[in-house]
């Protein structure tokens, strides 16, 4: 969208359909029932009004998640070759948590999870976690032969701020608009006058959460931050104080700013009841380590313990029906101390995300609720000494009661340094695309097919638009029920091979 | 020099606005007494004040105490702004490095920052702070037995970051193309391999002084760096270090440094992030141009002459338009609205220290902290497009709307309420027989006096509303704002106000109403886009 004329918004001389949705919105929070409003529900809500309750929930690991510390190589020979490529930094073979999915290895050997991770091995084991092998920012699919066109490859790669972009928008740095916004514009009707909630980051801002029209709603760890009322021996002078930061005035810094100021005012007081009552009705405190020594475990504890908390008000409260919500955690760029920062993030990961998982179970939503992660990049098989540097392709978690778990999706890469499946240093060319991993999540929240070109614009350029990792809340894992009957009889479904690069 | 001889008012606060953390009523009086040319050549002569690592090791307080101070109330203003904006070009935080080695970057930063550009990126690269920051302290050269290779993640961020980014620029900033109208990257992988042999061999220096172990640049000629230095050729950015079994870190570094402080690209890069700094997110190619060329030189031959770029910024006519077009300014940053808000008010700590620790919490502090920014990406990136903005729509950046959220937004209310209402105090060495208790203090008897009876009518009201304006606000007030704050300023009144009653809580509820008035005008004002924007 571009307004040529910066002020028009102002003068009221052009109604965007953002400023309809961002008026109705206001006058709903202000508790004005405006006739419009009713009908911009009716208007396309209808179709989505009798769905279920559906979130997705984004980790995003900052600094590049050494996938070959999280995720390590598992057979006697590739553990050796990456045992040789990072000699002090490597897992030893016996320590790592095995795991035999259902439908096998594909590709080259097999992974197992660090030992720092025994929660989410059990999860896996349970169906309730999938992995996502060799995953990353793409444009096209990309072999080593198109890896020469430098045309051929995504731009900025091993930058951390354009992959970072790149990962949750489809462009680098100074995009305005991520695929969890996008997913957002598409399901923002279903949500009815609370669209603007549909979006909403713990973690500060995020390209990821801005849609076309859907808001990226930013909240802190510890909930809404509502004006204080106590600094005055009267209430007299806190009106004059909103009515400044409501005044709308001409020019694109001040309405720029005076835009989030205002709708932070008009929204607080509504969003933070909503999450007072779903505090009363759940204690979910025992799920999260909000006390934990480490300052990463802390701070992500505390993060999706507020979105656990926006699940439930979103849910019963809010009357929200798809909502999108980023997390993060920091601190993945090791360059240096793998052994003692790395390892200290992963059991804070373990923590969190089983934590988050069994809440979501309390809460009674695990089937409606899907939780990823996401990353700058992977990260270099051979090491700098006690550390990696940046990456491209990694592997990831899918998480959640929907997921049909217990599977590894995509083939396991082949170790090397320059080899079949890397760029050099073991940088892994990704076999399956952002795209794909974000169109089978947009997919599941209730986008169509025709959808997904607004969601992901390269989708049309990979084979396939659905990695099969998800199904409706409602339905069960056929194959699992039937490898649990026939697990002894050894008849395993085939192996689940996607994302490879189109022919 | 474009800056008028004769300032207004206005024109005054905004110039110390840019120049300085904020100007004091003195400050602004000062500067329009002597005129912008003479305050520049004072400031520039002054003396740098005590070093911050030196009081964080004599007095064992935090650095994060130790640098609001500094910015609150040293009168070497001109060098603590330039150098605060400098460090979020030289990103180091404290989130990952010991507070001891920030207070001596800090220092480095303080002490270099009126020098050439390659005299402070050498300091820079060889402090231990940084080394620590950018993992390239005790960076080993390439090992073909280990199979372990240079560390590349000071190589990437010097050259993205520091010097020459990601595009090939021409001298006014704006991208270059090639055949097929794409822009030209600057380097590639094949770069930052050849450069990150260069940053191989240094190692921290210990000693039992903590003076020199904090302040000591990187050791880059001991047996470390003879036996780690990588001495095979390294070729970065189209010169070539050749392979030489005696080549030493000192002579790799002379290369690279020179390379990257002379590379074309770095006087616009760097130039357009140092406006955005001090004076507005969006200067067009002829501003950057004209700094870029101070820059490349100095009129003296000099390059990277700092002070010098400095005075370009601060006195390019577009910084002094009298009606700038909409597109020009920036949104005040955090950190500068507290600042300029505090000394606007005369700050003053009741002890040498300051009871101000770290502000990064967004709900009730600023949600920013010097030298505590999340990542090398500081707290905004220079290319920050607000999403679903009129800034967006007209195709600007605003790197500080990065940090504007429903969180901050309203943060900053409650903060400046707290700060003004009831200043922090903090007791130190709680326990010992030195504890003390020190307390931040305004000057608000001016404004008080103007408001101090029971009722007031619109014309005091407006006086005081006008007074905190003046000191804020370079271009005044928005009448539709003046009225609001003026209405409620005169709306703050109680019905148990006795003018002449003696009693200890009827003297404490006159003083309540009074101050309430003044905070309120305060408040109204610094939530105003006239001050949260600068113009």
């Amino acid at each position: 969208m571009s307004i040529s004329d910066p002020n028009a918004q102002v003068s009221g001389g052009r109604h965007t359909r953002r400023e309809f949705i961002r008026r109705s919105t206001l006058l709903a929070g202000a508790g004005f029932a405006a006739p419009w409003v009713l009908d911009l529900a009716g208007l396309a809500g209808a179709a989505r009004a009798d769905d279920d309750y559906r979130a997705i929930v984004c980790l995003f690991m900052y600094g590049g998640n050494d996938h070959y510390d999280t995720f390590v190589p598992a057979d006697a020979a590739s553990h050796a070759a990456y045992s040789a490529a990072r000699p002090a930094i490597a897992h030893s073979l016996d320590s790592l948590l095995p795991i035999s999915p259902i439908g096998g290895f594909s590709g080259a050997g097999r992974i197992g999870f660090a030992p720092e991770l025994p929660r989410l091995h059990g999860l896996f084991g349970s169906g309730a976690l999938g992995i996502m092998s060799n995953i990353g920012t793409l444009v096209q699919p990309l072999d080593k032969v198109g890896w020469a066109t430098r045309s051929k490859r995504p731009p900025q790669l091993f930058s951390h701020n354009d992959q970072q972009s790149f990962w949750q928008s489809s462009g680098v740095e100074g995009s305005t608009t991520g695929w969890g916004g996008r997913i957002g514009d598409v399901v923002l009707d279903s949500n009815n006058a609370n669209s603007t909630f549909t979006c909403m980051s713990v973690s500060g801002n995020a390209v990821m959460l801005t849609g076309r029209e859907a808001f990226q709603y930013q909240l802190s760890s510890s909930g809404v931050t509502t004006l204080r009322s106590d600094t005055f021996r009267t209430d007299a002078p806190l009106a004059g104080i909103r009515d400044v930061m409501s005044l709308q005035r001409p020019g694109v810094f001040p309405s720029s700013y005076v835009d989030v100021s205002r709708r932070a005012l008009t929204l607080a007081d509504e969003l933070g009841s909503a999450i007072s009552t779903a505090r009363a009705s759940h204690d979910l405190d025992a799920h999260f380590d909000t006390q934990s020594t480490s300052g990463a475990l802390r701070s992500t504890a505390a993060q999706l313990r507020m979105v656990a908390q926006l699940i439930a008000a979103g849910r019963d409260t809010l009357g929200m029906k798809r909502q999108v919500f980023f997390v993060s955690m920091g601190g993945f760029d090791n360059h240096s101390g793998m052994t003692t920062q790395h390892r200290g993030l992963l059991r804070a990961l373990d923590s969190t995300l089983a934590g988050f998982y069994d809440a979501t179970v309390a809460l009674g939503v695990h089937r409606n609720v899907t939780t990823f992660t996401a990353s700058d990049f992977g990260r270099t098989l051979n090491s700098n000494g006690d550390g990696s540097d940046h990456g491209w392709g990694g592997h990831h978690i899918v998480m959640g009661g929907s997921v049909n778990g217990g599977r590894v999706y995509g083939d396991v890469p082949r170790i090397g340094d320059d080899g079949p499946d890397d760029v050099g240093r073991g940088r892994l060319l990704p076999t399956t695309a952002v795209d794909q991993y974000a169109s089978t999540l947009a997919q599941w929240m209730g986008a169509g097919s025709s959808e997904l070109g607004a969601i992901v614009p390269n989708i049309g350029r990979f084979a396939s638009a659905d990695l099969g990792f998800l199904r409706g809340p409602g339905a069960v894992d056929p194959d699992r029920v039937s490898s649990i009957d026939r697990g002894a009889l050894g008849s395993l479904a085939p192996a689940v091979r996607i994302g490879a690069p189109g022919s | 020099m474009t800056v008028p001889t004769e300032l207004t008012r206005g024109q005054a606060v905004r110039f110390l606005q840019r120049a300085t953390f904020g100007g004091s009523p003195s400050d602004v009086e000062h500067l329009r007494y002597i005129g912008a040319s003479a305050w520049l050549d004072e400031q520039l002569a002054m003396e740098r004040g005590a070093s911050h690592l030196r009081r964080r090791l004599d007095e064992g307080l935090n650095f994060e105490y130790l640098v609001w101070g500094a910015y609150l109330r040293a009168p070497d203003q001109l060098r603590r702004r330039w150098a605060y904006a400098l460090s979020q070009v030289f990103v180091v935080s404290r989130i990952s490095v010991e507070d001891q080695r920030i207070a001596a970057f800090a220092d480095v930063l303080e002490d270099h920052c009126f020098g050439t550009y390659r005299s402070l990126l050498e300091h820079v690269t060889r402090s231990s702070a940084m080394g620590d920051y950018l993992t390239y302290d005790r960076n080993r050269r390439e090992d073909a037995r280990s199979g372990t290779v240079p560390d590349e993640n000071y190589a990437r961020e010097v050259m993205q970051l520091f010097t020459v980014g990601l595009w090939r620029l021409h001298p006014d900033g704006t991208r270059m193309t090639d055949g097929s109208g794409q822009p030209m990257p600057t380097y590639d992988e094949s770069d930052i391999l050849g450069l990150a042999r260069v940053f191989t061999g240094f190692s921290r220096v210990d000693s039992t002084d903590p003076v020199v172990r904090y302040s000591s640049p990187m050791d880059s000629s001991g047996s470390f760096a003879d036996r780690y230095h990588e001495r095979g050729e390294k070729r970065f950015l189209d010169v070539i270090v050749p392979a030489s079994g005696t080549r030493t870190l000192d002579e790799s570094l002379a290369v690279a440094l020179d390379t990257l402080a002379g590379h074309p690209n770095t006087a616009p890069f760097v130039s357009h992030q140092l406006i955005q700094r001090m004076v507005t997110s969006n200067p067009s190619a002829a501003y950057v141009g004209r700094v870029a060329a101070v820059f490349a030189d100095d009129g003296a031959g000099v390059r990277g002459n700092l002070g010098a770029v400095l005075r370009a910024i601060l006195c390019d006519p577009e910084a002094w338009q009298t009606a700038p077009p909409g597109t020009f300014g920036k949104l005040r940053e955090p950190v500068l609205r507290m600042t300029a808000c505090a000394r606007a008010l005369d700050v003053e700590a009741t002890e040498r220290v300051w009871p101000i620790a770290s502000l990064e919490d967004a709900s009730n502090e600023l949600g920013q902290q010097p030298f505590a920014a999340p990542s090398v990406f500081n707290f905004y990136r220079p290319g920050y497009v607000p999403p679903q903005s009129a800034l967006g729509d007209a195709g600007l950046v605003s790197p500080e709307m990065q940090l504007a959220n429903e969180t901050s937004t309203i943060g900053w209310v409650n903060f400046v309420a707290r700060l003004v209402r009831r200043p922090p105090a903090r007791t130190f060495n709680t326990g010992s027989p030195t504890e003390f208790r020190s307390q931040l203090r305004f000057d608000l008897d001016g404004l008080l006096a103007l408001v101090s009876t029971e009722f007031v009518d619109a014309a005091s009201a407006g006086s005081l509303v006008d007074e905190v304006a003046g000191r804020l606000c370079p271009d005044g007030l928005d009448p539709e704002v003046r009225t609001i704050a003026v209405s409620n300023v005169q709306s703050i009144v109680s019905a148990n106000y006795r003018p002449g009653g003696t009693r200890a809580d009827e003297i404490r509820l006159r003083d309540d109403i009074h101050l309430d008035r003044v905070v309120a005008a305060v408040m109204m004002i610094a939530v105003s886009t006239d001050f949260l924007i600068e113009r």
